[in-house]
């Protein structure tokens, strides 16, 4: 079935349709929830919302862009949304910044990881969003300016800014890649 | 331009190993795809929209009535001399709160308070597989009174905006009176992951504290 009568399916209610449309986009709405929100609950309540708007609203995809990249326009500003959300109702708690961490010496693999990720999270939002999507789940400008509705040359100097705060917050591992 | 064609005036690519690290932020586990699906199918069944005249007056819903209605009427009808300082005065405090968001907290109290035992009889019905106590016009009238709420200018609050719009969605499902036990769970599990029954409860004042206004 192609893109155009999957959603013609859709439309007319067709229960078949309705689950291969899920199928076919859950594993990349599910990622980009998660990889955003970190925390499955509200990921799970951001897959939750993105299908029943997608579905509510298919009527209105145009097919200007790929199905795909509207799904996850969706994904997207619902994620984001969701986060700002919890943040007002739990109270900024500011994540430590990157730069005043402690500098050890040479450091281990599990503190590595810990170190990006102290680091991503402390990354402003359009920073951070942009890297995730680009540099981890290997979207491209195109793809990230249209599910953010921005110029792919801001996605740019985002993911060009997000790439130096994380080198300068991650400046002591230097010696070691590039040695 | 994909990830591994960008310009050469872009900062470059982080090493390899910098990637990895980033690669585990977050990392996603396999996606819970039929649990997900049941909740997206829950959430899609119609909402409960117009709702049949009731006899019984019911009080949430006519204190937000009453709100709604007060604003209906404008801003020209000015309340009568007596009955403003009467309801600041029950309020504790002389500051300048308007009148209707005096009734606005008001109605909010007694719709959370209402919301509050509702959704703790359900949740424990549905833990412990019994039939429920709960009926589904019970949760319509709330449903009513919360959406009412949502519709007042004088509900500013995100806060509380926030938590009377996860009632509603909360509400709207425990309306369509779910009795297959799954269908109950993937209420509460929406409700635990929201958090929505202490969030009610932090929103009551404790007991014999006289709440202030522009507080709930």
């Amino acid at each position: 079935m192609d893109e155009r009568q999957l959603i013609d399916g859709v439309l007319q209610g067709d229960p078949g349709a309705e689950r291969m449309f899920y199928d076919r986009h859950l594993d990349r709405v599910w990622r980009l929830a998660y990889r955003l929100t970190g925390d499955g609950d509200l990921a799970q309540d951001v897959v939750q919302e993105t299908f029943v708007r997608a579905f509510d609203k298919l009527g209105t995809f145009r097919g200007e862009s790929a199905l795909a990249t509207w799904v996850t326009a969706i994904a997207t500003s619902t994620a984001l949304n969701t986060l700002r959300k919890v943040k007002r109702f739990r109270g900024h708690a500011p994540l430590e910044d990157a730069g005043h961490l402690p500098q050890p010496g040479r450091l281990a693999e599990p503190d590595l990881k810990r170190r990006m990720s102290e680091a991503i999270a402390a990354l402003p939002e359009g920073y951070r969003t942009v890297f995730l999507m680009h540099d981890v789940e290997g979207y491209t400008h195109e793809e990230i300016g249209a599910a953010l509705g921005v110029q792919t040359g801001t996605s740019k100097a985002q993911l060009f800014r997000a790439r130096a705060r994380l080198r300068e917050a991650l400046a002591d591992f230097a010696g070691e890649w590039t040695a | 331009m994909d990830r591994m064609t960008d310009d050469l005036k872009d900062e470059p690519m982080l090493p390899e190993r910098l990637l990895e690290a980033a690669r585990a932020h977050h990392a996603p586990p396999p996606p819970p795809r039929e649990a997900l699906w049941r909740g997206i199918a829950v959430a899609r069944r119609p909402r409960v929209r117009a709702l049949p005249v009731r006899r019984r007056l019911w009080y949430p819903v006519g204190v937000a009535a009453a709100l709604v209605a007060g604003l209906a009427i404008g801003l020209g009808v000015r309340p009568r001399a007596r009955v403003v300082p009467t309801v600041v005065a029950r309020a504790g405090n002389d500051s300048a709160a308007a009148p209707v968001d005096l009734l606005a907290q008001a109605a909010a109290r007694q719709t959370i308070g209402q919301a509050e035992v509702l959704l703790t009889q359900f949740r424990a019905d549905a833990v412990t597989g019994a039939a429920p106590v709960t009926t589904p016009e019970d949760a319509r009238r709330l449903l009513e009174a919360t959406r009412l709420l949502l519709g007042s200018p004088s509900i500013r609050d995100p806060r509380l905006r926030d938590l009377l719009e996860d009632l509603e969605l909360v509400l709207s499902q425990v309306a369509e009176g779910p009795t297959a036990q799954e269908d109950r769970a993937v209420i509460t599990d929406g409700l635990d992951r929201r958090d929505v029954l202490p969030r009610l409860r932090a929103a009551l004042p404790a007991p014999g504290v006289v709440p202030q206004p522009g507080a709930l």
